[in-house]
């Protein structure tokens, strides 16, 4: 399924089908090649890729980095990458030289246009070595300071196409997150690319996206009715989203100084899960049908009300405390991070859906750096049994909850409740499981795989559109904005290890609830 | 039976040890779990008696154990923690049942990270109990951290040396508890609470129970390790007794042989006395026989014929004997199911009430 400016040749060997697609022949460039995204994600998920059959016979990848290397020190660098970082192991020696000799390094400044020339040239005669048809496919592994210089320097040097002028071959970029890190920079930053390139050319990634279970999520609600038919306010009581992560924030001090966990999680890979959570159903698989429906959602969400902005969204910062039985320092004991910080380091939140599925039910969310352990779960908690048929037995009856595990341990169960064999009525609470591994007997691809397989097939259906973004950060924007100017004079306010802080507790205990234990 | 073990693991690498045990599972064997089971032991003596329960609960009810050993605070001074994972098997006929046990023995230097150990491990959506060898009323390290998690605290009066103090502290602390609690030696009483309703099941009945002139409960002495209070489920079934016909404490008299309590109630006193016999076949603390000496004249006598698990009940006066009556304890099934399952009520709360004004020393 390739999406528009692709040739008009219908290849009739081609399956048809999602699951078999074949990329079109194309050309990988990567910006920011020498950094640590390129080689943990990328160049493994292509050779994973090409292991599995999925990259295009013709292709090639080039890596664009600032750096002086030769093609084959990137060549050895990246297979040291692969054989550290690929969910496949060992690295199969065969496939590795053949994949090597696809890979290819320029080096150049960003903003340097004999740069942009000689990539060029390099581009044009990999065209005629590898057959791959002057399709491209730009990656922006860098600063997001440097998305617009690096697409201006694209078209300038005609390296991007117009995609109503260009019908033969196509180009795409693909645009990590953050996209913008408020309202008025994703505005601005999406100006300054649509005057290069065509929505349809924009993949900004959100690699949850890819996630198996992410898009398992589609397929389990709507092939299963007898859970769709539940998914609405009338059966469930509340739904929870956590992302929660082990280790802090390492060596990205700096980085998460300008950002903080609202901006780096919960505004884009929270959103992303909210949204495919709650949508109806598209009327067909294309991307913006699937799209159109979860830009539906955000639009639907209850903006924050400012007065009261302690009732609705709680922000934390970890402070010295154990993980693993190991003693970890605080946030502002960490390397490059101011010793009076006020960036938050954890995030919950309550949300209100205003439609008439979802009117009435909470949306939980929380998201945290040094929490007990990772794991990433959409929890779908259904009401009580009505009527209370069981109320003279001694135990509270627990709710039925569906859970999504987006990591680790990709899986759905769900929690129901039995009679424990014997005389008496005494209930008991069961799990039925179902985890990926053990059914399929492998673990499924990575997410990176996924996304640029799908954007090399013209599937934008796994990428964000500009209008969910911006919606997003219209919900966003002014909580930042409130936080910016009120510091947090209670942080660091949860210990490294523990669920985080009393003031998210609380933040459910006013309206009867409380916090999975994940 | 332990089916496969490895000692002194990275914490990190629990869940990947169970993994790979998972891996070498056999055809016949199957994983199954319950409800989170957290076992706190302090001292070598708590250790094996909490051991021994945990062997009995796995066999009946598989679940996830986190089994956390400490010395007592007098005993070694050397720092440690270390960590096992382990498969207990529990055989089924020609099955196996598999469950995860995670070992953690830690000196007290380290008990502020165990909570941080246990959190991550806990099986999502499944009950967390608190099965507590130390006074949880006193605990500051590890139980305030599970405190909020748990569905269910189990604990022990044994754990206390001074039961009235334990009492008290159980009705302070009582309010503060979001989740349900259960005492052993209640659960263990619960039996002869059950053969009480069962005899005395008529008004006439009660009435003559409560203004009884007389009760002896013979409660099993013998002398272990991990003992140190055997009269406390006679001390329980008689303070349930007293709450129960809300009989007025008056005095106690302790002596080798007994201790002999004295209600007053509205026809005037009833005499308790506990006494100690011994019993190779039963428990350590476990009631043999009751004899009751009712107001109407009617003597019950009930007792285990060679310490089996059914109760006979005889029942005479002066001018004739009734048939004779048998009527089961709970087996250890039963036990276990009340210990998990069954909700506390107030009755507990009324008999610690009636008990704590007692000085058991």
């Amino acid at each position: 399924m390739n999406g528009p400016n692709t040739s008009q040749f219908q290849n009739p060997l081609e399956e048809n089908t999602r699951s078999s697609k074949i990329a079109d022949p194309c050309i990988v460039v990567i910006f920011g090649a020498t950094g640590d995204l390129t080689a943990r994600k990328l160049v493994p998920a292509l050779y994973n890729l090409a292991k599995e059959g999925q990259l295009p016979a013709h292709f090639a990848c080039v890596g664009f980095a600032r750096r002086s290397k030769s093609h084959e020190e990137f060549r050895k660098e990246m297979e040291e990458a692969v054989s550290q970082f690929s969910r496949t192991k060992p690295i199969d020696p065969d496939l590795w030289q053949n994949f090597s000799e696809q890979l290819f390094y320029h080096q150049s400044e960003f903003d340097h246009d004999e740069g942009y020339d000689s990539l060029k040239t390099m581009l044009k005669d990999l065209d005629q070595k590898f057959g791959t048809k002057g399709n491209r496919v730009f990656y922006l592994s860098t600063q997001p300071s440097f998305f617009p210089l690096v697409i201006e320097k694209l078209s300038k040097h005609q390296l991007i196409y117009n995609v109503h002028e260009v019908q033969e071959k196509w180009s795409r970029v693909i645009i990590e997150k953050p996209f913008g890190h408020d309202l008025a920079s994703a505005k601005s930053l999406q100006n300054d690319i649509s005057k290069h390139l065509d929505e349809s050319q924009i993949y900004r990634i959100d690699h949850y996206l890819g996630k198996e279970t992410v898009q398992n999520l589609l397929v389990f609600r709507f092939s299963n009715p007898i859970f769709e038919s539940s998914w609405n306010s009338h059966h469930v009581d509340s739904v929870q989203i956590t992302v929660s992560e082990e280790i802090g924030i390492g060596t990205r001090g700096r980085f998460w100084e300008e950002a903080g966990m609202l901006r780096d999680i919960v505004q884009n890979h929270m959103m992303q899960l909210l949204s495919l959570t709650a949508m109806e159903a598209p009327i067909n698989l294309k991307a913006d049908s699937i799209r159109d429906e979860k830009f539906k959602v955000m639009e639907c969400i209850r903006p924050f009300d400012l007065e009261n902005l302690d009732h609705s969204i709680v922000r934390g910062q970890y402070g010295p405390g154990y993980i693993n039985g190991m003693s970890v320092s605080g946030y502002r004991e960490e390397q490059n991070v101011a010793p009076d910080s006020s960036v938050e380091t954890y995030v919950a939140l309550k949300l209100h859906i205003d439609n008439w599925r979802w009117a009435g039910v909470p949306f939980y969310l929380r998201a945290g750096k040094r929490l007990p352990k990772r794991t990433t779960e959409i929890a779908v908690i259904f009401k009580d049994a009505p009527g209370y048929l069981f109320k003279n037995v001694s135990k509270k009856i627990e709710p039925n909850v569906l859970v999504i595990r987006i990591q680790p341990d990709e899986g759905i169960s769900l929690k129901a409740n039995c009679k424990i064999p014997g005389l008496s009525t005494v209930f008991q609470p069961v799990k039925m499981d179902f985890q990926y591994g053990s059914y399929f007997g492998s673990t499924p691809p990575e997410a990176y795989e996924r996304l640029i397989c799908d954007c090399m097939s013209g599937d934008s259906t796994l990428f964000a559109r500009i209008d969910e973004v911006l919606a997003s950060w219209r919900l966003f924007d002014p909580v930042i904005h409130c936080w910016e100017k009120t510091k947090a004079s209670d942080f660091p306010n949860y210990a490294a290890g523990s669920w985080g802080p009393k003031e998210a507790d609380e933040l459910l205990s006013q309206d009867g609830y409380g916090w999975r234990l994940i | 039976m332990i089916a496969a073990e490895e000692k002194n693991i990275e914490i990190a690498n629990i869940e990947q040890t169970f993994s790979k045990f998972k891996n070498l599972q056999d055809k016949n064997q199957i994983h199954a779990c319950l409800f989170n089971l957290v076992v706190y032991a302090v001292g070598e003596r708590r250790i094996q008696f909490l051991k021994d329960i945990v062997r009995m609960i796995v066999e009946r009810f598989p679940c996830r154990i986190f089994f956390i050993e400490t010395p007592c605070s007098s005993q070694s001074s050397e720092s440690y923690l270390t960590v096992y994972a382990t498969q207990e098997r529990i055989s089924k006929g020609e099955m196996f049942i598999l469950c995860d046990k995670i070992e953690i023995k830690s000196s007290e230097s380290y008990l502020e990270r165990i909570p941080f150990i246990i959190l991550p491990h806990l099986i999502p959506d499944l009950p967390i109990f608190l099965l507590w060898g130390q006074d949880p009323t006193t605990d500051v390290n590890v139980f305030p951290y599970l405190k909020p998690y748990a569905t269910r605290l189990v604990f022990d009066a044994q754990s206390n040396h001074d039961l009235q103090q334990f009492c008290h502290q159980i009705l302070t602390q009582k309010k503060s508890y979001s989740m349900e609690v259960m005492d052993i030696n209640w659960a263990l009483t619960s039996g002869w609470r059950r053969i009480f309703a069962q005899i005395f099941d008529t008004e006439p009945k009660i009435e003559s129970l409560t203004h009884a002139k007389e009760i002896r409960i013979y409660y099993c002495r013998k002398d272990v390790q991990w003992m140190h209070q055997y009269e406390i489920q006679s001390i329980y079934l008689q303070g349930w007794l007293a709450s129960k016909f809300n009989w007025t404490f008056k005095n106690k008299e302790t002596s080798e042989e007994k201790i002999r309590l004295h209600y007053e109630h509205s026809q005037g006193n009833v005499m308790i006395d506990l006494i100690p016999q011994h019993s190779e076949e039963l428990n350590p603390g476990a009631i043999l026989n009751i004899e009751v000496h009712a107001a109407n004249g009617l003597y019950y006598h009930m007792f285990r014929p060679k310490h089996a698990s059914n109760v006979r009940v005889e029942i005479s006066s002066s001018e004739k004997c009734e048939l004779p009556c048998s009527v089961s304890l709970p087996n250890l099934r039963g036990f276990l199911r009340e210990i998990f399952y069954q909700k506390i009520n107030e009755n507990y709360f009324k008999m610690i009430e009636t008990i704590e004004s007692i000085d058991w020393s």
